[in-house]
């Protein structure tokens, strides 16, 4: 094995110790911090907190089914990145971007566009809610156009760009927990998280997609 | 591909219906004064707790604030006489004192009420209250 090759290895291992191992870890765990609320019962703070809109079925019901498509969507889109199973097994890649496509353009972004009305916050961050699930509606609208058309890197493009909308559930709670233990006020930690999470999300989006389309653009003394 | 097109504008067309729905949703729920009652924070709570604790102090304290008018002295019963008791913050205030010995004589039984105390508002902390006499 040549230096280079050792150092694509080490690259490999520093990226999924850094980056996967911690999104799978919050990842899952959020998961598994869901699965208690559907015991159905109402002595969760999320619910005691909005105890008056669950008196309401439409919102009780969009709250269940996001949380429910919420599980598959995160579960799901932790099989999409792996270049193992695209290349091994296309077979669950192909099911799995299903599961997920369908979870989010059906459930998930609705119900998520109909509770961003009644988001904790400001006015402001209601609106940061609908542009999050219009957001995550379009991006991956556009990844399921774009695999239909063969487009391969623009599918790779929108459904990164997708992912990073679907885990800003999870890098919320990161930045709401260091931002919790750095003592902050709770009403300016929510927003100070989310919008970290939205805008910090999508820049790392764009960063990952210039940096993977990088080798494809041309230097600009070869250009000319 | 048509049936990719259908697809999505099914779904474009319940994203449409899930804001709309919002919207109204909203609309109501801000009309009924329900927004209000949603997201207290910490703070809101905890003075709501003190309130609720002071109020049940308050009751408390009302009802060790009976006391038999045959137990006020003179001075307390003159006209127009105040009692600060600064421990409680409570002024005993005589309503009225023209039939002070018909009222000492006749009923000793009578207690002071406390008559005016409103609960419900979170600046209801304060104790100091006046105490009226019953005729």
């Amino acid at each position: 094995m040549n230096y280079q090759n050792q150092l694509r290895v080490i690259k490999k291992v520093a990226v999924c110790l850094l980056f996967w191992l911690p999104i799978g870890f919050f990842s899952l765990l959020i998961v598994y911090n869901t699965i208690p609320y559907f015991n159905f019962k109402q002595d969760f703070i999320f619910i005691t907190e909005r105890a008056v809109l669950f008196l309401k079925p439409i919102y009780k019901y969009s709250f269940y089914t996001h949380i429910f498509a919420g599980i598959f969507c995160i579960l799901t889109a932790l099989l999409q990145f792996s270049s193992f199973i695209l290349k091994k097994r296309k077979a669950i890649h192909i099911w799995s971007g299903r599961i997920y496509v369908f979870v989010v353009l059906v459930i998930g972004a609705p119900t998520g566009l109909f509770m961003s009305f009644f988001a904790k916050g400001s006015m402001a961050e209601k609106c940061l809610f609908m542009f999050m699930a219009i957001s995550w509606f379009y991006f991956t609208a556009k990844g399921l156009m774009a695999v239909t058309q063969k487009s391969i890197k623009q599918h790779k493009s929108w459904m990164i760009r997708s992912y990073a909308m679907a885990l800003t559930a999870v890098t919320f709670r990161i930045y709401y927990i260091i931002l919790y233990l750095l003592d902050i006020e709770l009403t300016k930690n929510y927003e100070v998280s989310l919008w970290m999470s939205v805008v910090g999300n999508l820049l790392a989006a764009e960063f990952i997609i210039f940096y993977k389309a990088k080798p494809y653009y041309k230097p600009i003394n070869q250009i000319v | 591909m048509n049936k990719l097109k259908i697809f999505i504008r099914v779904v474009s067309s319940l994203m449409l219906v899930s804001f709309v729905f919002g919207i109204f949703a909203f609309v109501k729920a801000n009309k009924n004064g329900e927004l209000k009652a949603l997201y207290k924070d910490e703070q809101t709570v905890k003075k709501e707790d003190n309130t609720e604790t002071n109020a049940a102090n308050f009751r408390q304290e009302e009802k060790h604030l009976i006391i038999p008018v045959d137990s006020l002295d003179n001075a307390t019963l003159s006209r127009s006489t105040a009692i600060e008791k600064p421990d409680l913050n409570v002024t005993v205030k005589k309503k009225n004192t023209r039939n002070r010995k018909k009222y000492h004589s006749k009923r000793p039984e009578k207690f002071v009420s406390i008559e005016s105390f409103s609960r419900g508002s979170l600046e209801m902390v304060p104790i100091k209250k006046t105490i009226e006499l019953e005729k």
